[in-house]
């Protein structure tokens, strides 16, 4: 008998997804067998940067998110250098690297430990570790103490990154140092000595710590290395450049269709964005963000999510470590849950020490800054790697407004939802025949979900006494 | 494994290590007079407290709850005074604990002090005060303005209790018999002349 089965929120990840999966016998097992993400907030960056100076994107796209801004003023910054035709000193270039870098390290330790591993771990009778789902944990109470530690250690480590980062980009999140032709900050000689500082506790930790917990969790779930592959398509844009003209990354642009070890190229107008199942005019279906157009409507017939669908030549493909690390050649064990898992932190190993590396290269008294002359109408792409996955920025200017600004985040490429041709998106995808043992707890959806690292936002902090608190007013207002 | 804070190379300084935390979100005005309450908190003579401006970030703060021996919130706190009101409680148990949270936005300062692993764990005074407008907005209203000056005596006050206890530990309170108590008058007697 088919159930289905909604999971609104999902928690422990940024933003607002909804979760609906169909699920059924086949075989004899209980599985999913049809699947829908839902994004639930609609936010109108496209449309605020309408009529605004091209060189304020990168401060106001990072709000998008505060667990990964960086890339978006990276990618903000690059589409502007394209456009305006400037190119960052070398300087620059590696300083953009090592705050991008410094973003990568907090947000992959952050997804394992804080995010993730809580499906896994039945923890301390308190939050954040409870109330909590029961079903198919497995760790035995010392290796939960012992990652319970872990976490809290983590805690730690993610916020030495950040303040890594900061040194060079004023602050973590929203860093305000970069900016088109360059960045606004000197490679002083103790900002350097203090950022390999850093990297000394947080290398340990990656090699130490989270690199065997990741493969503890694998050894006790290698069922999950045969859960959630999908489409098995995979896509990366590239990121840290390591020249100036971008030719030469540490995780090189490419995408590899159902899993293949080729890699083959991409070619940018063969990126449509399809709406036909999402919340905005089908007028602007299938077109590519150089000619993009967001326009919400909402109610619509079918339509089930504010992401849209972006294709690739008219199919699906998944973004983010694992799509990063296939591509390069780094990791080709396999596509699941588990191998998402593992990508992401040998790929955390990888950036950090490729900081070591760059943070040796800077030269103090170097040049960071090369003044662009500013035309009225112009336009650039600018395409890198958040940490969950390919990330592009499409800036056009006309009379020295920005005229058009699309973006496409990786979580729009996971989460998509339907395309026109009622394709489904690869979490969706993921999702297919995922056993479920039990309706009421279906972790192993939530693993499955996880594992993509998705990112799709401050409340009041007002405390309160509970009733029978005796509190002492030291005194009213006049 | 390491405390937190001896893992980030924290030294031990004066005895009870204090900390002075403001707490809220700076963006939403009334929401955020812990933080404002500790920008312009007076300052300490020697190293008697340490003040720190944690906003929302109570986990990057961790480390120093960890730090601390004696932990003072200061926080907006809605307790059913007029706005404006300044509130002590001396006790986390007197805290609600608040609701489940659904993200680790909506984690608040009173579950993340439950994470402190060491033990004993930090005591915790907290001075909260009653907020007018919680709204977007980087001021703090006239009312909760005016509450600033007795938040920081309160604050003192609190303080200096603590390391006065600091001191005194240990010692025997001999003058419990005199201090606070009405005297004992001797009954009247007749005197013999002799």
């Amino acid at each position: 008998m088919s159930t289905k089965i909604f999971i609104d929120p999902v928690t422990r990840l940024e933003g607002h997804l909804k979760i609906a999966v169909t699920v059924n016998e086949v075989g004899g097992q209980q599985q999913v067998v049809d699947a829908r993400a839902s994004g639930n907030l609609y936010r109108g960056f496209e449309q605020l940067l309408v009529g605004r100076d091209p060189r304020d994107a990168q401060h106001l796209t990072q709000r998008i998110c505060g667990v990964c801004p960086v890339p978006h003023g990276m990618a903000s910054v690059m589409a502007q250098d394209a456009a305006f035709g400037v190119t960052a000193p070398t300087n620059a270039r590696i300083m953009r690297n090592l705050v991008l870098g410094a973003n990568f390290v907090q947000s992959h330790i952050l997804h394992f430990y804080h995010l993730t591993a809580l499906d896994y771990l039945d923890g301390p009778a308190m939050p954040p570790w409870q109330p909590s789902w029961k079903a198919d944990k497995r760790l035995d109470k010392a290796t939960t103490d012992t990652l319970v530690g872990h976490y809290v250690a983590a805690i730690d480590m993610t916020r030495k990154a950040h303040e890594m980062g900061a040194l060079f980009g004023g602050r973590m999140p929203d860093p305000a140092a970069y900016i088109a032709g360059g960045f606004t900050t000197t490679p002083r000689a103790d900002r350097i000595s203090k950022y390999k500082a850093y990297l000394n506790e947080l290398l340990p930790f990656i090699q130490n710590v989270y690199l065997p917990d990741v493969a503890a969790l694998g050894a006790v779930y290698s069922d999950y290395n045969n859960i959630g592959r999908g489409y098995g398509n995979l896509l990366a844009f590239g990121v840290f450049d390591l020249d100036s003209n971008g030719e030469s990354k540490l995780l090189r642009r490419g995408r590899s269709v159902n899993g293949s070890t080729s890699v083959n190229s991409i070619e940018l107008n063969q990126i449509t964005e399809s709406v036909r199942y999402s919340w905005y005019e089908d007028s602007t279906t299938n077109l590519n963000p150089a000619a993009g157009k967001t326009l919400p409507q909402s109610p619509k017939a079918k339509a089930y999510s504010w992401l849209k669908a972006p294709r690739y030549s008219g199919a699906p493909y998944e973004v983010g470590a694992l799509a990063r690390m296939w591509v390069n050649g780094d990791y080709r064990q396999g596509i699941s849950v588990m191998d998402r898992h593992q990508a992401r932190a040998q790929e955390t190993l990888k950036i950090a020490q490729a900081l070591q590396t760059w943070v040796n290269q800077l030269q103090p008294n170097g040049a960071v800054y090369t003044k662009p002359a500013i035309p009225s109408t112009a336009s650039g792409i600018g395409l890198t790697e958040a940490p969950r996955g390919a990330l592009g920025h499409w800036l056009q200017t006309a009379s020295g407004q920005v005229s058009s600004y699309q973006i496409i985040t990786p979580t729009c490429w996971n989460a998509s939802p339907l395309d026109d041709a009622s394709q489904m998106g690869p979490l969706e995808k993921a999702l297919m025949d995922t056993p479920v043992k039990d309706l009421k707890e279906p972790i192993e959806v939530l693993r499955v979900i996880h594992s993509f690292d998705p990112c799709l936002s401050c409340a009041v902090h007002v405390s309160r006494p509970n009733e029978k608190a005796k509190v002492q007013v030291i005194a009213g207002c006049c | 494994m390491k405390t937190l804070s001896e893992r980030c190379g924290l030294i031990a300084e004066q005895r009870p290590r204090i900390l002075i935390a403001g707490m809220g979100n700076i963006l939403l005005k009334d929401d955020g007079v812990g933080v404002h309450a500790v920008k312009r908190f007076p300052q300490a003579n020697g190293q008697e407290y340490r003040t720190v401006e944690v906003g929302c970030a109570v986990f990057d703060a961790l480390y120093l709850f960890d730090w601390a021996e004696r932990i003072l919130l200061i926080d907006a706190m809605q307790a059913g005074g007029p706005p404006g009101t300044v509130y002590r409680v001396d006790s986390l148990k007197d805290m609600d604990m608040g609701t489940m949270p659904a993200s680790l936005h909506e984690f608040s300062v009173i579950q993340a002090l439950e994470m402190i692993q060491k033990d004993p764990r930090p005591a915790v005074s907290i001075i909260g005060i009653e907020p007018e407008i919680i709204d977007y907005g980087l001021e703090l209203s006239k009312t909760v303005e005016a509450s600033l000056p007795l938040v920081w005596e309160t604050g003192r006050e609190v303080v200096r209790k603590w390391i006065m206890e600091y001191e005194n530990r240990g010692a025997v309170d001999a003058s419990d018999g005199f201090v606070g108590k009405k005297p004992i008058l001797a009954e009247r007697t007749s005197v013999s002349r002799l």
